[in-house]
């Protein structure tokens, strides 16, 4: 029966590899609960921004009502590049599960957002500068980590700065359209007051940019 | 011709370097569980022979013994040594054999203050040679070869003796480290665990112990005889021995009883020896390949003897892997470091359990059977788990892995060029 115990190992193997095949899958599937969560919160917030927007369209724009979308995009706005640095790094670490249309979907709301603040501004008197920061998912775009940490770091000591993040690789409709009109071709880039610029801008620049207050 | 083998071995090593830099993170995931599932399957086997009671025979009987112990420039040790191999307990040994293999230094001198006989070789031949010549003069049925750097216990024979079946050619044991001082010595020490503990011990379980070690094996001379005593032209006679026996069909015994030896306490000797180890490593695999997936050897010719086989393409192909690997990290993170002390910027250091990737908890569950076997082999013999193994602990895991493989590499190189051999 020497055959037998051969037999006997390879089933064992078999079932140890599975039992690691399934916690690699846990995790995936944790990674995907926890991102979708986050999603669907960051997706019902960038609704809830764009109704109030149309809601001020129909009302006469007044001031205070002005204020509390500036109070909301300010408490919510700070979420975005955490999200996507996160998004990056579980889309790298996940095996099975697939992040595509999580993914798709956070970069529209992204879109989204940014475009119900620029309209904002046609009814407001909002000081507010909008920042379209273009990265690329590849890992080897170490630029890209820099400009982020650079967002994050102007964001924290002007307010009035609303960053939102798309992916350079992404083919989408609304994307691709963007990139045509503001000419973005590589990552990192960046997206201000109607201008492309398409190099990592360190902190001072920024701030000179979008007038820091 | 052999420096076109060299050049070409080269030339391969950077390929495979090439490779790995470019590779895919999907292939890479391939690899690694090809890698990981090759090794499941290798302790899957092991795992199952915890399980198998084998009872061990004991006869009455205890016939005569020779002990040799070749030596060569071993002044240090020697007097240790045979102050050890003396005050061994057994009533039949014949006598005690010191091979001097044309030493210059006091080694003679020193042995001549004991009760043994001194057999003086003027010219340096090599370990297999004094053995042999040794071998030939025996008179007892059974041949007891002690390195002179080696320190067996006082009970050994007495243990150990009763145990050797008909069927056995060989009889080996449990070799660890004397005494550990440099960081070197402490990573070995943990390593001899693995390779002197758990696996042979499982091994011998189902026959499968290919290497009857230099240091202490107790051979039984009408073997040695039969099969024509050790390779003189072999650089690892041991592991030739070994293999020589399975051929004929003898059996190799194994008991943990703990027999401590001399290691090289620096990179250098260490280097030197494993050199030597791989490079007859590799050339006995190949002298032996008949052995490989022949069920004529039962276990030794379906798993022992393709694992080894296996694991030195494996060991060499994952020396890449991981170089090309390191050198991607150390390159990325350089670049980002860079960028981010350019800007003034800090790197975010937030860790999320999540991130952990998936190649990450296959090298974790390969390191908790790793921990696994380790505790079965100091189980073995009683050893306690202090902190002073850490080092060594930490070491083996992380350290001696990694320049296992280079050596592994190096051996092959030196093995295809054809270099000579060194002892």
């Amino acid at each position: 029966m020497v055959n037998l115990k051969y037999a006997i190992a390879a089933i064992l193997m078999v079932n140890l590899f599975f039992i690691t095949l399934s916690v690699i899958d846990y995790m995936d599937m944790q990674r995907l609960l926890r991102f979708t969560n986050d999603l669907a919160s960051f997706s019902s917030e960038t609704a809830d921004l764009e109704s109030a927007v149309t809601l001020l369209r129909a009302e006469q724009p007044s001031s205070e009502y002005c204020a509390i979308i500036d109070t909301a995009y300010q408490q919510k706005i700070t979420k975005t590049n955490d999200l996507m640095e996160r998004m990056l790094a579980y889309e790298r670490a996940n095996m099975f599960a697939e992040f595509f249309a999580l993914k798709r979907q956070f970069l529209l709301s992204n879109i989204q957002l940014w475009q119900v603040s620029q309209m904002e501004k046609q009814y407001c008197a909002t000081n507010h500068t909008d920042v379209l920061y273009i990265y690329s998912s590849d890992p080897a775009c170490s630029e890209c980590q820099v400009q982020g940490k650079i967002l994050d770091f102007v964001r924290a000591s002007c307010p009035n700065v609303r960053t939102f993040v798309m992916d350079i690789k992404e083919s989408m409709a609304t994307l691709d359209m963007i990139k045509m009109k503001y000419n973005v071709t590589s990552a990192p880039s960046i997206v201000a007051g109607g201008k492309t610029y398409s190099k990592v801008l360190p902190a001072d620049e920024i701030k000179q940019l979008v007038s820091c207050q | 011709m052999r420096e076109m083998l060299g050049f070409t071995s080269i030339l391969g090593f950077i390929v495979a370097f090439l490779v790995f830099m470019v590779m895919d993170p999907a292939f890479q995931l391939v690899y690694i569980c090809i890698i990981f599932l090759v090794n499941l399957f290798i302790v899957s086997f092991y795992g199952l022979t915890l399980f198998d009671e084998k009872k061990m025979e004991r006869s009455n009987k205890l016939p005569t013994l020779t002990i040799i112990v070749p030596s060569y420039n071993s002044e240090k040790t020697i007097e240790k040594c045979l102050r050890h191999v003396l005050a061994m307990k057994y009533p039949h040994v014949h006598e005690v054999v010191l091979v001097d293999d044309g030493s210059t230094d006091r080694t003679r001198e020193i042995a001549s203050q004991f009760p043994v006989r001194i057999m003086h070789r003027k010219q340096n031949k090599g370990k297999a040679a004094s053995l042999n010549e040794a071998i030939k003069q025996a008179k007892g049925e059974l041949v007891a070869c002690v390195d002179s750097d080696t320190y067996p216990p006082e009970n050994l024979l007495m243990d150990s003796v009763p145990y050797i079946t008909p069927g056995m050619g060989a009889m080996t044991f449990y070799i660890t480290v004397e005494k550990p001082r440099t960081i070197w010595q402490r990573m070995q020490q943990m390593e001899y665990f693995f390779s002197f503990g758990a696996f042979p011990y499982l091994g011998a379980k189902f026959n499968a112990v290919l290497v009857t070690p230099g240091p202490l094996t107790i051979f039984k001379r009408s073997a040695l005889e039969k099969i024509g005593g050790f390779d003189e032209n072999n650089i690892t006679e041991d592991f030739e021995m070994g293999l020589k026996l399975h051929k004929s069909h003898y059996q190799i015994g194994y008991l943990p009883i703990n027999v401590p030896t001399e290691v090289p306490p620096h990179f250098s000797g260490l280097m030197r020896q494993r050199i030597r180890w791989y490079r007859g490593t590799m050339f006995n695999l190949a002298l032996y390949k008949e052995l490989l997936f022949n069920d004529k050897y039962a276990d030794v010719g379906t798993f022992s003897f393709p694992v080894t086989a296996t694991y030195v393409p494996i060991t060499i192909v994952s020396f890449f892997f991981v170089l090309a690997r390191g050198v991607r990290f150390v390159y990325e993170s350089g670049l980002q470091a860079a960028q981010f002390a350019m800007y003034g910027q800090m790197p975010s250091l937030a860790f999320d359990p999540l991130y952990i990737r998936a190649d990450a908890l296959m090298f974790l569950s390969f390191l908790l059977t790793y921990v696994f076997f380790l505790w079965i082999s100091l189980s073995l013999i009683k050893e306690k788990i202090g902190w002073d193994k850490l080092p060594g602990l930490l070491m083996v895991i992380f350290v001696y892995p990694f320049v296992n493989a280079g050596f592994y590499v190096y051996s092959l190189y030196k093995e295809m060029r054809g270099s000579d051999l060194q002892w």
